[in-house]
């Protein structure tokens, strides 16, 4: 045990005086999340949906049920948006002081004044209170200004209906001042609370399988480890020290991504829970032994680097972009997120996310917990069949 | 009677049918340096490594001081200083950190300065590896064989690769550590250095012994059997004439 915590503190000592690999496992993994927290590249919802409301001003409950003339006009800005965007809609009546507030999963959210559909001064002022507000995900942007084509079609066609005296310039006119209020703000921060723990799940892969896998290599490949094998001690406290320091590496980078992403990018995470960081502990050790073994298992029969770079990217780069790192799993075709979901990062990339953005504890998030422990073992069990110490 | 401190008796090993070493015998007497010679391929490498542990043997037996080398490897390893033919050592550790990791594996408290004081890196202490010549790799590697005070040392092919100042430089520690009563096993291709270093030698060739005896002994043996040489030899060679311009200092 002296030996082994010796042994540690040499590999710590060495690693850190790594500058290549303090590079790959601090600062990139950093550097690609605030480049992606910056922006909203993807949409994370996973069932998108847009609802189209009208709201009403008045508290009085009986005034919340549709009339016809307005459950047709939501029926057909309904049935336009599912038809040409193929999104689901939602649709109905909503209190006009609380929806500004309202929370829903849509990507766009259409608030209608009720007032125009009855407002008989329309054509000489437009009172604040009879402004659409469109509420969008900056990721459906396209989608949110069609949704605006087709909702100002139906407006413009319903109070044509009902003011024919007005005329079809004077409808435009009116149509046209109608202010849209975007608002991409949630969107955002959606991302951003996204983003971070994904990538801090990303960071705890690469580590565990490109610098347990290339490290042991290149003691085997120059005969290190043959000479450390040599030695009265053996080399299994020598790797178990290497393991070790990989696994202070993995928690060490992910604490700091996650500081990262709660200062520099204002995600959303509870880092003055002491629980959290319990939770955090626990799930980045089980991920790093899950990557440190797999890393174990691929350098295993490798002779160089040379013949161990591809086999890592292989098994790296699909899951890098198929587990949820970027974009939600439920984004990819059926035929592919019923496989990918099963992959160890996924597992892990969910694990970190339920923990930061749910705040949930470890083992309510019983399903990937266990996934994430099988793969545990199947890894494990390959590494100790493939590996070689020389 | 000399004292044998590595018996070797009828030792075999295959790989895929073919002998590395074939039913070789021999003993090395404590305090004398015990050269094993032959061209690349003969099988000293694989009858070192028996020896060292590190191969296990088809047949026959080892004894290194009274210990069953084949059974025993971890007590052997603990007894005997290891130079492989391939080094390496750390990244990112200096020359000091390097012996004081093997120390630890060695279980020694030997300082790592004085270790560096025996093979003369003192001034290397805090260089990486990366940063050496040959002949101080080489050096720190015995320097590592030396963290045990080991009763036995293997060289395997200390020199080779080595220019003819970092050999002879070598040769020098060499003949140091015999007189402080290490008792040396060595492998080399190069005659001169038989012939400079060791005591007694045996020739390998094919994984088996052809002859064993002092290099002087073989050489009146040569001689006696009617052996005359085709050319006679210069009183100075090519490597003399560099050393002479060069110096004698490390590089």
């Amino acid at each position: 045990m002296k030996l082994f915590f010796a042994l540690t503190i040499i590999n710590i000592k060495m690693y850190f005086r790594n500058k290549q690999g303090i590079f790959w496992t601090l600062f990139f993994p950093g550097f690609i999340m605030i480049i992606f927290g910056f922006q909203s590249v993807f949409s994370v919802s996973e069932n998108p949906q847009i609802s189209v409301f009208l709201s009403e001003k008045s508290s009085n409950d009986s005034q919340y049920k549709l009339t016809e003339k307005e459950e047709i006009l939501l029926n057909n800005i309904s049935n336009d948006i599912k038809n040409i965007l193929g999104i689901k809609t939602i649709y109905g009546i909503t209190n006009f002081i609380k929806n500004n507030n309202h929370e829903d999963d849509s990507i766009i959210r259409v608030n209608i004044p009720r007032d125009i559909m009855n407002n008989t001064s329309l054509c000489e002022k437009i009172p604040d209170n009879c402004k659409v507000i469109v509420t969008y995900d900056e990721s459906f942007i396209k989608d949110s200004l069609t949704s605006k084509i087709i909702i100002e079609k139906n407006l413009q066609k319903i109070i044509l209906e009902n003011y024919p005296e007005i005329g079809s310039n004077n409808a435009t006119k009116y149509i046209n001042s109608i202010s849209y209020i975007l608002n991409d703000e949630k969107s955002k921060n959606n991302y951003k609370n996204w983003i971070v723990p994904g990538i801090a799940a990303m960071a705890i892969m690469q580590t565990g399988i490109f610098s347990v896998g290339f490290t042991l290599v290149r003691l085997k490949r120059t005969g290190t480890l043959r000479r450390i094998k040599a030695t009265p001690a053996g080399a299994s406290h020598f790797l178990a020290a290497q393991i070790a320091t990989r696994a202070i590496v993995i928690l060490l980078q992910t604490y700091l991504l996650l500081i990262l992403g709660k200062f520099f990018l204002g995600a959303d995470i509870n880092i003055y829970n002491f629980i959290f960081w319990i939770n955090i502990t626990i799930i980045s050790l089980i991920g790093g032994a899950v990557f440190i073994g797999l890393g174990l298992a691929i350098s295993g029969k490798s002779r160089s680097e040379d013949t161990l770079a591809p086999v890592a990217n292989l098994i790296v780069f699909p899951m890098m972009i198929l587990s949820g790192i970027f974009f939600p799993v439920s984004s990819l075709p059926n035929w592919l997120s019923n496989f990918t979901q099963f992959f160890p990062l996924s597992f892990l990339a969910n694990l970190m996310r339920s923990t930061t953005m749910d705040n949930l504890q470890i083992l309510s998030s019983g399903m990937q917990t266990i996934g994430l422990l099988v793969w545990f073992v199947i890894i494990f069990l390959i590494a100790i069949k493939l590996f070689e110490w020389e | 009677m000399k004292q044998s401190i590595i018996i070797v008796n009828n030792l075999s090993k295959k790989y895929n049918e073919v002998y590395a070493v074939n039913d070789i015998s021999f003993k090395v007497n404590k305090g004398e340096i015990f050269g094993l010679l032959g061209p690349n391929g003969a099988g000293k490498t694989t009858t070192v490594e028996i020896l060292e542990g590190l191969i296990s043997p088809d047949s026959g037996e080892a004894i290194i001081d009274g210990i069953d080398a084949i059974k025993n490897t971890k007590k052997i390893r603990s007894i005997i200083g290891i130079q492989l033919q391939q080094n390496a050592f750390f990244e990112n550790l200096n020359l000091y950190e390097i012996i004081d990791v093997y120390s630890k594996l060695y279980s020694s408290n030997n300082d790592p300065n004085i270790i560096l004081e025996k093979v003369d890196l003192v001034s290397k202490k805090d260089a990486s590896y990366d940063e050496l010549s040959g002949g101080q790799k080489q050096r720190l590697a015995i320097g590592i064989a030396l963290v045990n005070d080991p009763v036995v040392i293997f060289l395997d092919e200390p020199t080779t690769g080595l220019d003819p100042q970092a050999r002879r430089n070598l040769w020098e520690l060499i003949n140091n550590l015999k007189g402080q009563g290490k008792t040396i096993l060595l492998t080399t291709h190069y005659m001169e250095e038989a012939e400079e270093l060791c005591d007694r030698v045996a020739i390998i060739e094919n994984g088996k012994i052809i002859a064993l005896n002092s290099p002087q002994k073989l050489i009146s043996e040569l001689i006696s059997s009617g052996f005359k040489a085709q050319k006679k030899i210069n009183e100075a060679t090519l490597d003399d004439v560099f050393l002479n311009l060069t110096g004698k200092k490390l590089i």
